[in-house]
């Protein structure tokens, strides 16, 4: 069975991720760190959804944490890591370590470019 | 070339003509004929009458893509851009992409449209995959970043597995439909033709109003005999212009003329999202058929692999040969009926199957509306959706102990309550030779009321306990 991961879990877990300073990315930049930790977790069967439907159907689901700005993502949200209460029910704690892992190997691979 | 023509005629836009070749070549077949058979919307438990199907909308998709077009034709000043839109490169590449943007739906449309790409399954992204593998060197995304959605994507891959002989002999570009009909413009609009593609591609599949969305809008209205807002059609397909702004780049537009029929098309929109696709027998109903799928593939599959359902049903095999489901089944051009012949065979292992049949629901709605939702919550869950997202997710098990009844009594639907505002470069209006975005020309943006929710679904026998439920949720969001 392959492991959904839905806009606004996957965003919560970038911004989460990402520097203090960096409380945007491109929607473009989102897609590829998508693709990035996609092809990380294939072991893991994860399935990360991109379609505009559901990112903006996020984007608007979760106007305290997210707020679109062109085609900026901008994380409204703490930095206490709490909002990934609302994201993570079903995740086991060896794959949420592997989420972050991913993640956060994307967004150095990204920075480096 | 003045080609003969054939005439559908149609209770929304009348008759709709098209061409006897295309005809032949596109709609006498099986691939298109297999879209009489799958319903347009999953609708028909509320409004009965809704027996529009993917077919029928293909050819209004077709029709109004036709009108729009001719519109642009005579109404665009620039004599170059008319002179590339007359090239069969583009005019009949959007003509046949319009007719064609549906060929790859799912039975059953929407509701069962994930299982393209997820479900169960254990081959993720396969739409997006095919897609891939039929056009290599491309990177489909939409000019925003976003995938295709997966119908899109399939449809796409259809086309040009089953057509691509045709596409050629009417000169079409098979890459430039196969983006058309997934709504992915080209990354870099280097020159005039690049330019204009994207303006066609949005036209099928854009961000705000297109001939797809106007078609559904009118269609699923006048099915549902809803009394939705009136969309003055002639009035909006007879605006539609090219023209370059300020900047020396090509915008679709709008004649002024028109200004009055754009808010209506969106209010329409936001009017059928809100009390017609997100009503909770509608929402309801979706789910069932949903669950029953699902565990209908379960039982095949225990036969074979656990994805051997996904991996063949929603799969280009079927269009091609008949599929072996099980020892007894096989499926060939998948449509509604075959997913109820099927799962009408386990009818006895899926309880689900059974309440869809005799439409009796075995549960009841605690609120019906996302007005309601917001009326109970306006405190807790619709200021924090993130934690009304978790707490839906724990409700069944909660909602079982509480209730002492199986947690597969208890369904949650969550939803969005969506509500588009048109945004500043989503539509442009032509006034007087200018080009000006409709946000500009209108003032301030209404806000949107946009939010998620979520429908609580119980056994009748506990519907005395709906206050208790709701001080439950309550608590648990505070």
């Amino acid at each position: 069975m392959c492991k959904y991961l839905d806009p606004a879990a996957f965003m919560v877990y970038v911004f989460a991720n990402s520097p203090q300073n960096q409380a945007a990315h491109s929607l473009q930049r989102l897609r590829k760190l998508r693709d990035e930790v996609a092809n990380s977790l294939e072991d893991q069967n994860v399935f990360i959804e991109w379609t505009r439907n559901a990112v903006l159907g996020a984007v608007e689901c979760f106007p305290d944490i997210f707020k679109q700005e062109d085609t900026k993502i901008i994380w409204q949200g703490s930095n206490d890591g709490l909002e990934k209460q609302g994201f993570n029910d079903g995740f086991s704690q060896d794959f949420e370590e592997r989420l972050n892992d991913a993640i956060k190997k994307a967004l150095e691979l990204e920075a480096a470019q | 070339m003045n080609a003969k023509q054939k005439q559908f005629k149609d209770p929304v836009h009348g008759y709709i003509s098209i061409r006897e070749d295309w005809c032949k070549d596109f709609i006498d077949t099986f691939v298109f004929q297999r879209l009489r058979y799958i319903e347009q919307t999953s609708m028909r438990p509320l409004y009965p009458a809704a027996r529009h199907d993917r077919f029928i909308h293909s050819l209004g998709t077709f029709h109004l893509g036709q009108r729009i077009y001719a519109s642009i034709l005579k109404n665009t000043q620039d004599e170059k851009i008319k002179n590339v839109l007359k090239e069969d490169r583009f005019q009949n590449t959007f003509l046949i992409a319009c007719l064609m943007h549906d060929c790859g739906h799912a039975p059953f449309s929407h509701t069962l449209e994930e299982f393209f790409n997820h479900a169960d399954a254990k081959t993720p992204k396969q739409a997006n995959k095919l897609l891939q593998e039929e056009f290599p060197n491309e990177d489909f995304q939409t000019g925003d970043g976003f995938d295709p959605a997966p119908h899109e994507a399939f449809s796409a891959v259809v086309l040009n597995k089953f057509f691509a002989d045709k596409l050629k002999k009417y000169n079409c570009d098979a890459e430039l439909a196969a983006r058309m009909i997934t709504g992915c413009t080209y990354p870099d609009e280097r020159d005039e033709k690049h330019c204009l593609a994207n303006r066609l591609i949005g036209l099928l599949n854009g961000k705000a109003i297109d001939v797809d969305k106007l078609d559904y809008i009118l269609r699923d209205t006048w099915v549902s005999g809803v009394q939705n807002t009136a969309i003055d059609i002639d009035r909006l397909v007879r605006s539609v212009v090219f023209h370059f702004d300020a900047g020396g780049k090509i915008k679709q537009c709008f004649h002024k003329s028109a200004l009055s029929v754009l808010q209506n098309v969106v209010d329409a929109r936001n009017y059928l999202y809100e009390w017609v696709y997100n009503h909770h027998t509608v929402l309801y109903y979706s789910k069932l058929l949903n669950k029953s799928m699902r565990k209908l593939a379960e039982l095949v599959g225990k036969e074979k692999d656990k994805d051997y359902f996904w991996k063949t049903v929603f799969s280009l095999e079927p269009f091609r040969n008949a599929v072996k489901i099980s020892n007894d089944h096989k499926v060939y051009l998948p449509a509604d009926g075959d997913m109820l012949y099927l799962m009408k065979n386990f009818i006895h292992e899926i309880p689900e199957v059974e309440e869809l049949l005799s439409h009796t629901p075995k549960r009841v709605a605690l609120w019906k509306t996302y007005a309601e939702f917001r009326m109970l919550f306006k405190e807790t869950l619709v200021v924090n959706p993130n934690t009304g997202k978790s707490i839906s997710k724990r409700l069944p098990k909660l909602l079982s102990q509480e209730l002492q009844c199986p947690e597969e009594d208890i369904i949650i639907i969550s939803a969005l309550a969506k509500h588009y505002v048109i945004e500043e470069s989503h539509v442009f209006v032509l006034v007087d030779n200018e080009v000006i975005s409709f946000t500009e020309l209108m003032g301030d943006k209404p806000a949107s009321r946009s939010g998620y929710f979520f429908y609580v679904f119980i056994p009748p026998e506990h519907k005395n306990k709906k206050t208790a439920i709701i001080d439950l949720i309550s608590s648990l969001s505070r």
